[in-house]
């Protein structure tokens, strides 16, 4: 065979793979479909199979030829409706599938692979058709039925392959027949496969061509001629080897790029500290010549002519001299400020096409998910065939794109996780049934973005987990104790399931269902840096959440020191950072059992010492090292899964998006290591591994559940009316505060890093520019006589138009339990003020505050004319949270409304159903004690007497679940919290449609 | 009369020869970073021009006392196996190192010696302390023994605990 044969033999190959993939799930459509298939369905496997068969005849391999051309024949009949679909035919076309897929994978020995009992099973259907005719017949009729049918069908296609079709032996059809077949496959397997690739193709003759498009025009849409013509033209085959050394490349432009700008900005610290150098320099010539004159000038009075004439000429000398000097110093302070005329814009440039470039090569790798999803039907409809169980499966998000590398490792615990929802999760049909339910039940694997990341769902309408079971085999286990069971909630025993000595045991699976190998899911998950999650509800279904990073191959991660050394830690494993002061007995670490534990809200978090646990000498933060006096202990607040624990480091340094460089094999023992990396200072840091350092500092988390709930610890601060405050300064005596769930983030900044920008300040980001705000251009505050060179930006979340609120230090993040008082101190930005630890703290309002700063973006005064039929209108707010609910009722009020108010969804019960109580609209929180809001949604749409209320339901995050959860239980309308404009428009909105439908 | 190249330099006072088919580079850099729970004789991860090289310190294997890292340290980068086999007549050499990137440090580089296959000799069992079972041959210089190792020996040291395993496939594919 030659070599340009070899690479029209590698493009079939490919090119049958993917029919092949697209075989599988159309057969498993038509089966579902039964009689009731589409022609444009049949059609499209039959011509799949087809080109598979003409493509491998070509070649002259028989064996696949064979195989597929008996396959044909059967979805020829049933295309001609001479045969109806079965479930053995679909057994057996799909053993078929696998066959050819399996000889196609080794085409050298596709001869030996044993293909007897398909083609046999197939041909028994062939036969038992024949019947009465012979199978030439049978082939024979097939053009006189596709010609009768033309007149009635405008689909124009039909004539063409049946004629194509007629000699019946694949021997004889070889030659000509794939090549002029060849475009029309093509074509027309496009529509289906979006990212299908249309491979280079021999070219027909031109005649050819122009007949097949005359007759296809008829069938392609818009869309697909649109598809089609990309795909012909624009896209082309690239060997993942070469993106991955593209990526490869991009990464170390990143790194490149990185150095340079380091370099620069210290040649440009350098150009200020020599120019004020010079400036020094000068300054003390001036001074020298300045004495040196006026000792010269004192000494004239007592002297004679001669030496009055020596003293003359020295001081011409020296001010000679002095003056070249200076000439000097400034000549050579002008070379060192100009440097390079045009690099600083040159190097924007380079920035910012650095990251283009980076990004574009990293969506090269973005695969759609329905890469893994395509196989799913077919596990399922086995599956569900062995078991017993009657299942549909649905999905939907298959378009949805993540990283090669992401899609490759999520095939096998999605599949674990499908499994798991049909064998364990769905119920006997009968069963079933007893319980009022549909026979059959439903998969569903849903993908969608939030938040920067993807989650996949796969939920099913079983059994839900049994909770009391998992508890029972949990103790039973030794995995938790008895007082931990009784006050584990019944969502924390559920996510027993992810536990290792759970899951592993094999009795469990028997008795609970659920958990062969969680564990080992999760730690795919994991691996991959996603997070798994489940929910579910004992006899309705459970859902599992994956929540999935779009890339691998760059992560944002912390940058941290011990004993002078640099590792990163993935951003997605850090929860938070805590820092402990020298000498403050409210937060310190302890000792339990004797190991040290952090207690952090309530909890206590074991703690590891990154300079202990690698064994580094010269770290100011290990146990026995040489610790600083009153210097702060740093920790990071890590977790994996549902655990957490505390890395304590010598410094915190910076964050950073770091290109991830896999270890040498020699590393791999290794564990505590995820990878390595290398600087901006082009010095190599390894990448922590959460788990491997967990693992190897042999946590025990369960004991010190077992210590957190048995009282050790006082657990009375973490009752849900407590709130995370965020205090800092502005100007040192007026302290400020703002819940941390209003805080996106919090940056370090160098004052010099600000822009201004006609007289606003604004901090740049490679994409976009932030906003800066201080405090005291737009709120009655003090402002501060001089600023530190380094300040803090707090950036609000929860905002339509964000802006930073520059702080000149962060004091603590607290927890209290605080009432807000809304008298004492008012004015623009302050929603109250509290006593907290002994200190007068002033609550920002962010949402009047970035009002007064950015009338126009804030679009205040628009809202205030929509706000007409808000006005007198009454409303019930229920919000367990005092300060969620000062703030709300605030707005509302302020809106032009009367406001009740509820403290949880019970009390707001009573108050619809009190005497004579008549609202225009709830507004309710949806996690709250006694009654949540979903449940408070339902008893509200089941009264007769206000059932027709509208109810806004208001979350803390978006949260696609939740807004489902709310919408199916009757919620009118769904709003962030906090988000003034937002909830001032939805409200409005809201009440208006009830006026107009009234 | 076949000749062969060899890169040679010093571990203390032994003179080591590495037949220069195997060498890609050498750099005077030896600013890597220490690596704690590293295999004994992984001294750490360097950084050459993008590309993280495992630096290898020879001493354990060979039963010398670690290298100490001065101003003449150097760091000889090896090639791969899949780079020297594609150089013309590396398969006459017998020897490779495997598909990680390692650079192998040593106290100071020597000249590249030209050796007539026929002065090369068969290694001892001991060659001045040095277990010659880590050495391809031996070849008399003028008063100096050139010792020529064999890099597929020696890293069989390091590579024996790493090749069950390897990377889990999400690290070896999101480079």
């Amino acid at each position: 065979m030659d070599l340009e044969d070899l690479e029209i033999l590698q493009e079939l190959i490919t090119e049958s793979k993917e029919h092949l993939s697209s075989i599988e799930p159309d057969l498993l459509e038509m089966e579902e479909k039964g009689t009731d298939i589409s022609q444009e369905l049949i059609n499209r496997l039959f011509r799949a199979i087809h080109s598979i068969k003409g493509g491998f005849s070509f070649f002259g391999l028989d064996a696949i030829v064979n195989l597929t051309h008996v396959m044909e024949s059967v979805l020829m009949n049933v295309r001609d409706g001479e045969m109806s679909i079965n479930h053995e035919m679909v057994d057996y076309l799909l053993m078929g599938v696998d066959k050819t897929r399996e000889m196609i994978d080794d085409i050298d020995s596709a001869d030996s692979i044993d293909v007897a009992e398909v083609k046999r099973g197939l041909e028994k259907f062939l036969e038992a058709e024949a019947g009465d005719d012979t199978s030439d017949d049978a082939i024979v009729e097939i053009p006189d039925d596709a010609i009768v049918e033309v007149p009635e069908e405008p689909v124009a296609e039909v004539p063409e392959e049946p004629v194509a079709e007629v000699p019946e032996e694949p021997v004889a059809e070889a030659p000509e027949e794939p090549v002029a077949e060849a475009p029309d496959d093509a074509i027309v397997e496009v529509p289906d496969e979006p990212v299908a690739i249309a491979p280079p193709k021999p070219i027909p003759p031109k005649v050819v061509e122009a007949d097949n498009a005359g007759n296809q025009k008829t069938k392609l849409d818009e869309a697909d001629k649109q598809r089609l013509h990309s795909s012909s033209s624009e896209v082309l085959r690239v060997k993942v080897d070469l993106l991955n050394k593209l990526m490869n490349l991009a990464g170390e432009l990143v790194l490149a790029r990185n150095q340079i700008v380091q370099v620069l900005s210290r040649k440009l610290n350098e150009t200020s500290a020599g120019e004020s150098l010079t400036k020094s320099l000068q300054n003390s010539l001036q001074q020298c010549r300045r004495k040196i004159t006026s000792q010269f000038r004192d000494m004239a009075h007592q002297e004679s002519g001669d030496i009055a004439n020596v003293r003359d000429s020295i001081t011409d000398a020296i001010n000679r001299e002095m003056d070249i000097l200076s000439d000097q110093l400034n000549m050579a302070a002008d070379i060192r400020l100009s440097g390079v005329p045009g690099l600083n814009s040159a190097m924007v440039n380079v920035d910012t096409v650095t990251t283009d470039l980076q990004e574009n090569i990293m969506r090269t790798r973005m695969q759609t998910l329905g890469a893994v999803f395509n196989k799913f039907p077919r596990v399922v409809r086995e599956l569900s065939r062995k078991t017993g169980r009657e299942v549909k499966l649905d999905f939907s998000g298959s378009e949805v794109e993540l990283d090669k590398s992401i899609i490759e490792s999520l095939s096998d615990p999605l599949t674990h996780l499908l499994r798991n929802a049909v064998d364990h999760g769905i119920e006997l049909p009968e069963d079933r049934e007893a319980r009022g339910k549909a026979r059959m039940g439903t998969v569903g694997i849903r993908a969608y973005h939030e938040g920067g990341q993807v989650n996949v769902e796969i939920s099913d309408d079983g059994a839900g987990i049994d909770t009391a079971r998992i508890r029972s085999k949990a103790l039973a286990k030794g995995l938790i104790s008895t007082e931990q069971s009784e006050k584990m909630d019944d969502k924390d025993a559920m996510k027993l399931i992810f536990a290792a000595g759970l899951s592993t045991a094999k009795e469990v699976s028997d008795v609970s269902g659920r958990g062969v190998g969680m564990d080992v899911v999760r730690t795919n998950i994991e691996e991959i840096g996603g997070s798994i999650d489940i929910d579910s509800t004992l006899g309705q279904g459970s859902t599992i959440t994956l929540k999935l990073p779009l890339t691998l191959a760059i992560i944002p991660s912390l940058i941290v020191a011990v004993a002078g050394r640099r590792f990163a830690i993935p951003q997605v494993s850090l929860e938070e950072l805590v820092r402990l002061r020298k000498n403050d007995p409210k937060r310190r670490l302890e000792k339990i059992q004797g190991a040290d534990v952090l207690r952090l809200r309530g909890k206590l978090l074991p703690i590891v010492r990154l300079a202990d646990l690698l064994g580094m000498s010269g770290s100011t933060s290990g146990s026995g090292g040489e610790s600083e006096e009153g210097k702060a202990v740093q920790i990071m607040v890590l977790k994996i899964g549902l655990q957490r624990y505390g890395l304590v480091v010598d410094e915190v340094l910076d964050s950073e998006e770091i290109v991830v460089k896999p270890l040498p094999s020699f590393l791999k023992d290794a564990k505590v290591y995820a990878g390595a990396t290398i600087m901006g200072d082009g010095k190599v840091a390894m990448i922590l591994d959460v788990t491997g350092i967990a693992d190897y500092a042999t946590l025990n988390f369960t004991s010190l559940e077992a210590a957190t709930d048995t009282g050790v610890v006082d657990t009375s601060l973490s009752n849900t009316e407590t709130q995370t405050l965020l205090l800092f300064h502005n100007h040192e005596n007026d302290t400020f505060a703002i819940n941390l769930a209003l805080v996106s983030r919090i940056e370090k900044i160098q004052r010099d890093k600000m822009e201004n920008v006609g007289g606003k300040e604004y901090l740049r980001y490679p994409d976009h520019s932030l906003r800066l705000i201080r405090l005291h251009d737009f709120m009655p505050v003090s402002t501060p006589e001089s600023e530190p060179e380094e300040l803090f930006v707090i950036i609000p979340k929860l905002v339509t138009h964000p802006m930073g609120i520059i702080a000149s230090s962060c004091e603590d993040v607290i927890n209290v339990q605080v009432d807000v008082d809304r008298d004492t101190i008012r004015g623009t930005g302050i929603l109250g003020s509290a006593i907290v630890e002994e200190k007068l703290v002033m609550f920002l309002d962010i949402y009047s505050l970035f009002e007064s700063a950015e009338p126009e973006l804030c679009k205040i005064e628009e809202v205030r004319e929509e706000r007409h039929s808000l006005v007198g209108s009454k409303i019930l707010l229920a919000e367990d949270t005092p300060f969620f609910r000062a703030v709300e009722k605030k707005y509302i009020e302020e809106m032009g409304c009367k406001v009740d108010i509820a403290k949880d969804g019970q009390e707001a019960w009573d108050l619809l159903n009190a005497e004579g109580a008549r609202y225009d609209m709830l507004v309710t929180d949806i996690e709250m004690p006694n009654m949540d809001g979903i449940e408070l949604t339902r008893n509200v749409r089941a009264s007769s007497r206000f059932g027709e209320i509208p109810i806004v339901a208001l979350t803390a995050l978006s949260s696609e679940k939740i807004r489902q959860a709310g919408e199916e239980a009757g919620v009118t309308a769904y709003e962030v919290k906090l988000d003034k404009f937002q909830l001032t428009k939805t409200l409005n909105r809201v009440l208006q449609e009830v006026t107009t439908n009234a | 009369m076949r000749e062969q190249q060899f890169a040679s330099f010093r571990l203390d006072d032994h003179l080591f020869g590495i037949n220069i088919l195997l060498v890609r580079e050498i750099i005077r850099n030896v600013e890597f970073t220490p690596v704690e729970h590293a295999a004994s004789g992984i001294r750490g991860m360097l950084n050459l021009r993008g590309q993280i090289i495992t630096v290898l310190d020879l001493s354990t294997v060979l039963g010398l006392e670690p290298r100490v890292v001065d101003k003449n340290s150097h760091c000889i980068i090896l090639k791969t196996t899949d780079e020297s086999t594609r150089v013309m007549g590396a398969d006459e050499i017998d020897d490779n190192i495997g598909n990680e990137v390692i650079g192998i440090l040593v106290d100071d580089i020597a000249d590249v010696l030209s050796i007539d296959d026929e002065d090369l000799e068969s290694a001892p069992a001991n060659a001045k302390g040095i277990d010659g079972e880590n050495l391809q041959g031996v070849a008399k210089l003028d008063g100096k023994l050139l010792l020529i190792l064999k890099m597929r020996k020696v890293m069989s040291h390091w590579m024996g605990r790493s090749q069950s395993g390897m990377l889990s496939s999400m690290k070896e594919t999101s480079v």
